[in-house]
């Protein structure tokens, strides 16, 4: 066309002139293979036609070479007519190494990274849930500045106090500092302060700071108790050991006078005010909402961590209180021993009006229940048997609301139908509720009873969440391996072969990329979610320790289906590109192919239908681990024996494959990443929201609803109680 | 199609004169006349220098170098895309279709030959032409 059209030189081979023909479009491998193959076909159906006209082979190959042309002519109009093609296919392949591989490693990266972080935050609210909390440790105090940092200054000094200062009664006295008028500020101050005093050690502080309470909230017994407490230490040992009975061991007697004065002062005040609530509803208040479930654990470890600042010096000094009445006694002093042992009916109406949680009630039990046996026993002692009964009568009525609940919990008292019950109930708490569900309900006794599936349903499923989110690490894991085994076998056969004969990157269509990503990964995750949301053969409304084993073996049949699809999509366009290419290729391995994918498929069945016994699901963890195991090993072998086969006659292919789906699997992984975990994310912060049973409201904190509507009730009818004796004590007197 | 436009009402000899074609005005209907080949149905490259040369009896011999660096013009530009297939023979053969953008493109092309013909043919002959 335009050109010296000159043919083809008699005498040269169909390879060397289709390789002088495709010289020019050496800078895409692939691509001149492409024309080189589509050239040879065209000149073997030209022979193939000069033979049908009567030709020998020799004169039909000979004619066929000679009407080709010039192959330098048909090289130059070739590179011209695909110059623009093959600077796309360049920026294709740059954007595969260059884009796609990177941004399949950094998917991975990004998922283990923040799956490492949020694991630490886990630890860390974990670790200070169980944790022995000192008295009055403050769980958010302990937290990095910057857990808060996109708060405003003003909120992150509420929840934090001054990080600048050096101890935790300091940081804490910040926020007093920058509001003196409040009166919750101050009195987290001191109970800061309480866990770091020691004998010798910041005492004067203390007793300052306690007066400087007594000046600035008139009326709240708090400061009167914990100076009383205070004084108490210094001024005696106590011996509750069962082998001796109950011991007090004074050392100086003076000081013991003061500490049972102040407590006698307290209990005749009006009101006691830790202001713990205060502070947790206000710190919980300035908490940015919900997302995830670390969230939630450091609102449920604050719960716990600021709620028992003062419950030890209160049964302390409910203990001590008897044995110092009975020093009065032998000192003569027997209307200031009842003086101190009538002190404990204002002791408990404080406490009860106090108590917002169902430890303060347990405590408050306590406290009655050494009121019941040891002061009566003193009263008696004193020859009043009178007082003794009375005291005994009158403390039993206060603790009567909690103490018929305290018996509940033991599932084994009273009639027979409702220990059926309790046990039911607490069977289906294991079963279908949460981890931190099933270990604290029961210990609401027969609140428990008034839980329904629904309740319980998003906590567990938020479980399942957490673990599917530990799976997903594993299929990204795993991923990042098989990317990692295709980048060596590409360098092995690199390194073998060298770089003009070395492995190509066969660029996939948009289509051929659609299929093999759609059904290797999008169509197994798919999958996977119908499967565990809405055929119910996933057991997913059991709770998360019995589906655990299932569920490991889930995830392992989940990344076996989407390596084995990926890589057999993937290596089955690779392999017939190869073929395409005019390349030589091993034998196409159909059957051992259809062999592994009916294995998975029957696998997936049989595993549908996996019964345990007494559930409908649960499996043991052995065979859980056996098949998880097998399965690996399956797939381990598989993928080892196609990267590392040492047929170094097809090592091109082999190379080529590797090379080529580098970027499918990255493509996975990103897609993986794109879609799975957005999609978790969601659901988990979802569940958050739709989960009740485990909230705690700023408004009206506790660890838990049903707790929250307990501790209400019992509360509400002790302080009736209390209210009642109230009435009858000043009758009698 | 194009031919027969433009040598209608002449005798076998005169068209056979027209082998010897201006390489401008071949470059120009080359494109357009593997666009309508391979609308009709997917063709190989082979086949459809086979057909121009039978459609054409022989006026129109077209040569590697003219008809592959065409097809992959055409097929970088998204006018026309490839599929390799195995032939009933067994042989492995390189099949280009039309695509939607090609078709229209096609469209385009042809109303302009005609009206390009038939003005040229008007002036050329003394005729409307096609």
């Amino acid at each position: 066309m335009g050109k010296t059209q000159q043919p083809a030189p008699d005498g040269m081979p169909f390879e060397h002139l289709l390789d002088e023909a495709t010289a020019s479009l050496r800078d895409d491998e692939e691509l001149r293979l492409d024309v080189r193959a589509e050239l040879a076909s065209h000149l073997e159906d030209k022979r193939d036609d000069f033979v049908a006209k009567g030709h020998s082979d020799n004169e039909a190959l000979d004619l066929a070479r000679q009407s080709f042309g010039a192959p330098e002519d048909i090289a130059r109009d070739l590179l011209a007519a695909n110059r623009r093609r093959m600077k796309l296919r360049a920026l294709a392949r740059l954007a595969l190494r260059a884009v796609i591989v990177p941004a399949g490693i950094l998917a991975c990266v990004l998922v283990f990274a923040n799956t490492i972080a949020r694991f630490g935050r886990h630890k860390s609210a974990l670790h200070a849930m169980n944790a022995v909390q000192p008295l009055g440790a403050d769980p958010v105090s302990g937290m990095a500045p910057s857990t808060f940092a996109d708060l405003p200054e003003e909120s992150r000094l509420i929840l934090l106090g001054d990080p600048a200062r050096k101890t935790e009664s300091a940081r804490q006295r910040a926020i007093w500092e920058a509001h003196p008028d409040d009166m919750a500020f101050f009195g987290n101050y001191v109970t800061a302060l309480t866990s770091e005093v020691r004998p010798g050690h910041g005492e004067d502080l203390f007793e300052g700071e306690l007066r400087r309470g007594m000046e600035i909230d008139p009326g709240n017994a708090r400061y009167s108790l914990l100076l009383a407490s205070h004084l108490l230490s210094a001024a005696a040992e106590e011996d509750w050991s069962k082998d001796t009975g109950d011991r007090l061991i004074v050392k100086d007697r003076a000081l013991l006078d003061r500490a049972m004065a102040e407590h006698l002062e307290a209990c005749r005040m009006p009101r006691l005010r830790t202001y713990t609530l205060d502070m947790l509803s206000l710190r919980l208040g300035l908490l940015p909402p919900e997302a995830r479930v670390e969230d939630r654990l450091l609102r449920t470890e604050m719960a716990a961590g600021i709620l028992l600042p003062d419950l030890a010096l209160h049964r302390r000094l409910a203990r001590v209180v008897p044995r110092y009445a009975e020093m009065l006694i032998a000192e003569g002093r027997e209307d200031e021993a009842r003086e101190i042992l009538d002190s404990w009916f204002g002791h408990a109406s404080l406490l009860a009006k106090d108590s917002w949680s169902l430890i303060d009630l347990l405590v408050l039990n306590a406290i009655l229940s050494v009121v019941e046996d040891k002061y009566s026993e003193v009263y008696r002692d004193l020859g009043d048997a009178e007082a003794a009964e009375e005291t005994r009568r009158l403390a039993g009525r206060i603790r009567a609301p909690v103490q018929a609940f305290v018996d509940s919990v033991n599932a084994e008292s009273g009639d027979p139908t409702l220990v059926a019950k309790r046990e039911e109930s607490q069977r289906f708490l294991q079963r279908s509720g949460g981890i931190f569900v099933s270990l604290v309900m029961p210990a609401l006794g027969d609140e428990m009873l008034r839980i329904t599936p629904d309740a319980l349903a998003p906590g567990a499923q938020l479980e399942h969440t957490l673990l599917e989110q530990a799976g997903l690490v594993l299929v990204m894991a795993l991923v990042l391996l098989a990317m990692f085994a295709a980048l060596l076998v590409t360098l092995r056969w690199r390194a073998s072969l060298g770089a003009d004969r070395g492995p190509l990157l066969v660029l996939p269509s948009w289509q051929d990329a659609a299929h093999i990503l759609g059904l290797g990964v999008v169509a197994p995750l798919a999958g996977f979610l119908v499967y565990t949301r809405w055929t119910g053969l996933a057991g997913r409304e059991f709770a998360l320790t019995y589906l655990l084993p299932r569920f490991a073996v889930e995830v392992v049949l989940l990344v076996a289906t989407i390596i084995f699809l990926a890589l057999s999509l993937g290596s089955a366009f690779v392999r017939r590109r190869w073929l395409e290419l005019g390349e030589e290729a091993p034998p196409d391995a159909r059957g051992r192919r259809i062999g592994i994918g009916a294995a998975l498929a029957v696998l997936w069945a049989a595993w549908l239908f996996v019964r345990g016994e007494g559930s409908a699901v649960i499996v043991g963890t052995i065979e859980a681990v056996v098949l998880g195991l097998a399965l690996l090993v399956i797939v381990a072998v598989g993928v080892m024996r196609f990267f590392f086969g040492r047929d170094t006659r097809r090592g091109r292919f082999h190379g080529s494959a590797a090379r080529s789906l580098l970027p499918v699997l990255a493509g996975a992984a990103v897609l993986i990443a794109a879609l799975a975990y957005p999609y978790l994310g969601a659901r988990e912060r979802d569940l958050l929201r739709r989960d009740r049973l485990m909230s705690i409201d700023p408004d009206d904190p506790a660890f838990t609803k049903p707790e929250r509507d307990l501790t209400c009730r019992l509360k509400a009818e002790t302080l009736k109680a209390v209210a009642e004796v109230e009435a009858e004590r000043p009758r009698r007197q | 199609m194009y031919y027969a436009s433009g040598g209608e009402g002449m005798t076998r000899p005169e068209r056979m004169c027209l082998m010897d074609f201006d390489s401008d005005l071949t470059r120009s209907t080359v494109e357009p006349i593997v666009l309508r080949l391979v609308s009709e149905r997917p063709m190989y490259g082979y086949e459809i220098i086979k057909v121009v040369n039978e459609r054409t009896e022989g006026a129109f011999e077209w040569k590697e170098g003219t008809l592959y660096p065409c097809l992959h013009r055409l097929e970088g530009a998204g006018l026309v895309k490839a599929r390799w297939r195995d032939s009933e023979g067994g042989r492995r053969r390189k099949y280009y279709a039309v695509t939607r953008k090609g078709a229209a493109l096609l469209k385009k092309k042809v109303e302009e030959w005609g009206a390009f013909t038939a003005a040229a043919n008007a002036l050329l002959f003394g005729t409307a032409g096609a």
